[in-house]
């Protein structure tokens, strides 16, 4: 009788374990896959982002300043939106990329960080604010979205791309 | 999160004390698992779930090892205990080689596989081995399996020990996890241990660190024979009281919570023989590897050519430990065909030798390993190892080795004194013997300790943890 | 007799028995002692430290560092997931850590006592100069920096071209680096430039000239630029090169602060010395002007900022600082316009040029993204100069940007190629250039 229900306990934990092994196998392949590609639009995630941001001190640039300060070719990716400080001794900037293929978004990320880097040493000694923005700046990949702002309101910006994918 | 750290030594650390010692007995241990996991979620906020993954699959698998034993079901005994190792090693080898292992075979295939690098779990090495200890002592009937999965959790992620060891075996720490005592005295001894290994880490090991750092970025054709062994010594020097530090810290902050994990270095560095050096070096792992590996396989109690064989497996397996790079390999298989010599070839030889010239050999082949172990890749090594030997044609001596020298001798000079026992007995007896305020002096020597790496932590741009990687 | 010999031999070995039982214990009470203590201090520090850390009011600015602090991150599920929460939050510990300047007075202090000659990039010099470690040139922007300048000259044949490097401390001040640093030849790097410049573009060598002047106060002790002593020995040297005539030798010198600390200070943390700043009104001249700033629409009618005095970089006081764009007119007879790409070295040298340029437009190419042709046509520019310390310059990444990118359709480039390496970047970079400019004409 007692080895019965000893037996059904065992049971219970045998079943356990193949649930944790089967669990921590799902934990990986997620990992493995990363994010899914978003459906969104570049310009639904455009519109939600910049929503969130103070517009007035910045313009939307053309694709030649986006190879000029981010070597990237808009015509590359699905999307490209860039948004530039009208000053320029201002250091906002929005950076959203949709890239047409995953294996693109390491470049995009990288041309993002040696941005940020090039602005850092550019303004190293001079800009406290400026430098003090750089390195709040937020630096996001998800899946096919690339996402990269310089702002005081880069939080909010960053929830509304998350939001918007 | 580590322990050299402002956030740890002034947030962390009192809010647990607090906690604990508020605690009554009965709930110490809960406290004491809950903190470790915050701290390890602190770093690694996704992996801790692959964390309490393996706490609850190694409960559950030493539970039901039991449960098939006293039914006498051997073969599901077996079945389950292979399971598990196989599980543990896979889970290990899935996330430090895949990457090492998918790049290599592209090299080789003619096409290329695709894949995405995950960054490496902290801790993992340390507590996969943990969990294998314990599943295989269970297997082996050495100690009772753990019925309380809270007490089994607290052992796996206890975060004194957790992210860079010593790796405690599960018989070690088995009576400690239900019973264990917390005195003032105890405490206190804890708190030198700590205090101790926070200035060798703080203090020493990231200040002499800086020296190897700017050696080592200088290009291999330009380093002078003086400049490249003083970057080795500097490294020599920072790998120990780095991993040295830590471990202290680790077994400190154990004594404090009233456990008693084992040493994990004993002055590695005045060894006589590269055998010596590894009984002193990195204890726990070399035990690990000696209890679960070499001795299963035989030991020595088996032919030579078997026994030649155990090492090597041994010490390959100890390099890829380490990382997933060749050099690592090529460091592991350095030692192992250095204590091959030394058991068959020079033995009588080496006993031989005047004390003094043991211990040069000694330091020269283990400095000549850190060379492979610091390099980023083989072409890097045999350059770093070729500038030693002046095969790149640089003279003897340049600008650049009386610089680091000169600016870096106060505390190179200290690090090896300190690398000697000969410090601290000094230490001690100095505090110990009769004389009214020696024992307040040495107090306060600690707390100048504590003082000076807490100005250092602030200062902190750099405080960059070495074994982290592994 | 052999009994009480053998009892005195007993009991000799019970005292020293008791001696060593009684010195052992004594040890074991000491020990206990330290021990107990130990724990106290402990406890005592940690729990001082958290009050007055719970006590104290978070900062926004440091002064001493130079920068702003971390504040206190807001706790949510994406933070927390993708751990930025975790390192924000320690960064903001250590910020805003107790006494956090003190600690690293403390810290420096027993760098220096250990014999280090250097913090976070800094040389610490004799006689409290501190030098900046000098960078090695980035090949791949240096070659394509100077590329671009050859291109644009050759579009602009017809105006002068000069270009100066400035050496840096590091490499000029030998006599007060710390023994055996290792310094790169920076002159070797120079000379490499002009070799490459070669004759269409006249170099303007004044390393000599530092060189013979370097115990003359020409660099700051505590910041990275060179002084208006520096910049007044550079100019003597380059007038005649530059094409001015009777270039005025006399001076009004004003100190106008002697309080300046500057970003070596900061950056290294050592902040005993302090610099003064001088300007120079050059005597005999007309020196008039009006100086513009486009991106501000701020027009003033001093070089100088007098507010810059009042913060903590005091070099600004040269035009406010760094510009993208900086327009100069004189009442200079001369009809010479000066197109100057710059980096902040520039900022010193400018008050010698004023009396001998009707219009001088500096530009930092850092910051400026507008068409240089545009300038060129419009402004009746007569000669370009370029002025960099070599530091900067070695590292720049932007000048190419600001002369290639406008060059139009004649610019011939071979192969269209759609991968982009980092080699083949800058040619690549004016392909594109192109296609996007003849897209947006036909657009």
């Amino acid at each position: 009788m007692i080895r019965q229900s000893e037996r059904k306990i065992v049971n219970i934990w045998e079943g356990l374990k193949y649930a944790c092994i089967l669990a921590v196998l799902v934990f990986i392949g997620s990992l493995l896959l990363g994010e899914a590609s978003s459906n969104a639009s570049i310009e639904e995630v455009e519109s939600a982002v910049t929503a969130t941001m103070d517009l007035s001190g910045m313009e939307k640039a053309s694709n030649r300043m986006m190879k000029r300060l981010y070597g990237l070719n808009a015509n590359d990716y699905e999307g490209a939106v860039l948004y530039i400080s009208t000053f320029n001794m201002d250091v906002e900037e929005l950076l959203i990329v949709k890239v047409k293929d995953i294996s693109q978004t390491e470049t995009v990320s990288a041309a993002a960080e040696s941005r940020k880097e090039t602005q850092l040493t550019n303004f190293d000694g001079y800009g406290v604010e400026q430098c003090q923005l750089l390195n709040d700046s937020i630096l996001n990949v998800r899946g096919n979205y690339i996402f990269f702002v310089v702002s005081p309101n880069a939080k909010e910006a960053e929830k509304a791309f998350l939001g918007s994918l | 999160m580590i322990f050299s750290s402002i956030f740890f030594l002034y947030v962390f650390l009192p809010i647990t004390l607090l906690l604990y010692f508020l605690m009554p007995k009965p709930g110490k241990n809960i406290v004491l698992l809950i903190v470790s996991l915050i701290f390890y979620a602190w770093g690694e906020p996704i992996y801790v779930f692959l964390m309490l993954f393996s706490i609850i699959f190694n409960y559950l698998t030493g539970m039901e090892i039991e449960a098939y034993r006293e039914e006498g079901e051997e073969r599901r005994v077996r079945f389950c205990f292979w399971l598990a190792v196989g599980v543990n090693l896979g889970l290990l080898g899935f996330f430090k080689y895949y990457g090492f292992f998918l790049e290599n075979l592209n090299a080789i295939l003619p096409f290329d596989i695709p894949y995405k690098e995950l960054p490496l779990p902290v801790g993992i090495s340390f507590y996969t081995f943990q969990t294998l200890s314990y599943v295989i002592d269970v297997y082996w009937g050495k100690v009772k399996v753990q019925k309380n999965v809270l007490s089994f959790g607290l052992y796996v992620t206890m975060f004194p020990q957790l992210i860079a060891g010593p790796i405690v075996q599960y018989s070690d720490i088995e009576r400690q996890l239900k019973k264990r005592k917390t005195t003032l005295t105890k405490f206190g001894e804890g708190t030198t241990w700590f205090l101790r290994g926070l200035g060798k880490k703080v203090l020493l090991a990231n200040n002499i660190g800086m020296a190897f750092d700017a050696i080592n970025a200088i290009p291999k054709g330009e380093l002078s024979v003086l400049a490249a062994w003083v970057g080795c010594l500097a490294y020599t020097m920072q790998i120990y009281y780095d991993f040295g530090g830590y471990s202290d810290m680790a077994i400190g902050l154990g004594k404090m919570f009233g456990f008693e994990f084992v040493k994990n270095f004993e002055y590695p560095y005045i060894s006589k023989s590269i055998t010596e050096f590894w009984r002193r070096w990195h204890i726990s792992l070399s035990s690990w590897f000696r209890d679960y590996v070499y001795i299963p396989l035989g030991g020595n109690r088996v032919s030579t050519p078997k026994c030649i064989r155990n090492i090597f497996i041994v010490w390959i397996l100890t390099g890829f430990w380490h990382g997933a790079a060749w050099n690592f390999m090529i460091w592991g298989l350095y030692y192992g065909i250095l204590l091959c010599l030394e058991k068959y070839v020079f033995k009588s030889f080496l006993e031989r030798m005047p004390e003094f010239l043991k211990h040069v050999y000694t330091m020269f082949f283990v400095m000549i390993g850190w060379g492979f172990f610091f390099s980023t890749s083989m072409g890097d090594a045999f350059g770093y190892l070729g500038a030693m030997f002046g095969m790149n044609g640089m003279p003897l001596v340049d600008s650049n080795a009386r610089y680091y020298l000169m600016s870096n001798l106060w505390i190179l000079v200290i690090c090896v004194i300190c690398a000697t026992p000969a410090a601290y007995r000094w230490f001690r007896s100095f505090a110990f013997s009769r004389g009214k305020y020696r024992v307040g002096i040495s107090v306060l020597l600690y707390g100048g300790i504590l003082l000076l790496s807490t100005a250092y932590l602030v200062n902190a741009t750099y405080n960059p943890f070495l074994y982290f990687r592994f | 007799m052999e009994n009480r010999r053998r009892t005195q031999y007993r009991e000799k070995n019970i005292r020293y028995a008791e001696r060593k039982e009684k010195r052992r214990r004594r040890i074991r009470k000491k020990m206990k002692k330290q021990y107990i203590l130990s724990a106290l201090l402990l406890l005592l520090t940690l729990s001082v430290v958290v009050i007055a850390n719970g006590i104290k009011q978070d900062s926004e600015f440091s002064p001493t560092e130079n920068r702003m602090l971390t504040q206190k991150p807001e706790m949510d599920w994406t933070t927390i997931q993708d751990g930025s929460f975790m390192t924000d939050y320690e960064s903001y510990v250590s910020d805003q850590f107790i006494g956090r300047d003190w600690w690293i007075s403390l810290k420096l202090s027993v760098d220096r006592l250990l014999g280090k000659k250097e913090s976070n990039g800094v040389y610490l010099g004799k006689q409290q100069y501190l030098m900046e470690v000098l960078s090695t040139p980035d090949e791949v922007n240096l070659e394509r920096n100077l590329n671009a300048v050859l291109e644009f000259q050759k579009k602009h044949s017809d105006l002068n071209f000069f270009f100066t490097l400035i050496p840096n401390a590091a490499y000029i001040l030998t006599d007060f680096m710390p023994d055996n640093a290792p310094v790169r030849d920076q002159e070797e790097d120079i000379q490499r430039v002009k070799e490459k410049l070669g004759s269409a573009v006249t170099f303007l060598d004044v390393t000599e000239t530092m060189r013979a002047y370097r115990r003359e106060g020409i660099y700051y002790k505590t910041d990275h630029h060179w002084t208006s002593r520096g910049a007044y020995e550079a100019f003597q040297a380059m007038a005649s090169g530059l094409l001015i005539e009777n270039p005025a030798t006399e001076y009004d010198i004003y100190p106008v602060t002697d309080q300046f600390s500057g970003t070596l200070a900061s950056k290294s943390g050592y902040r005993k010395a302090k610099d003064t700043i001088e300007i120079y009104i050059p005597l005999g001249v007309t020196n008039e002007y009006v100086v513009y700033y486009p991106d501000e629409q701020k027009k003033t009618a001093s070089l100088y900022d007098s507010e810059s005095l009042n913060q903590k970089d005091q070099y600004e006081v040269f035009l406010g600082g760094n510009h993208a764009m900086v327009d100069i007119t004189t009442t200079c007879e001369d009809n010479r316009c000066l197109l100057l790409f710059k980096d902040s070295y520039a900022n010193a040298f400018i008050q010698f040029l004023t009396p001998y340029f009707r219009e001088i437009i500096m530009i930092d190419p850092r910051y400026y993204y507008e068409d240089i042709e545009n300038i060129i046509s419009s402004r009746n520019v007569t000669d370009i100069l370029f002025l960099y310390n070599a530091n900067t310059f070695f590292e720049d990444n932007s000048l190419a940007d600001v002369l290639i990118s406008e060059l139009d359709e004649t610019v011939e480039e071979t192969e269209s190629s759609e991968q982009q390496t980092q080699e083949t970047d800058a040619e690549t970079e004016t392909q594109t250039e192109q296609e996007t400019v003849q897209t947006e004409t036909t657009e």
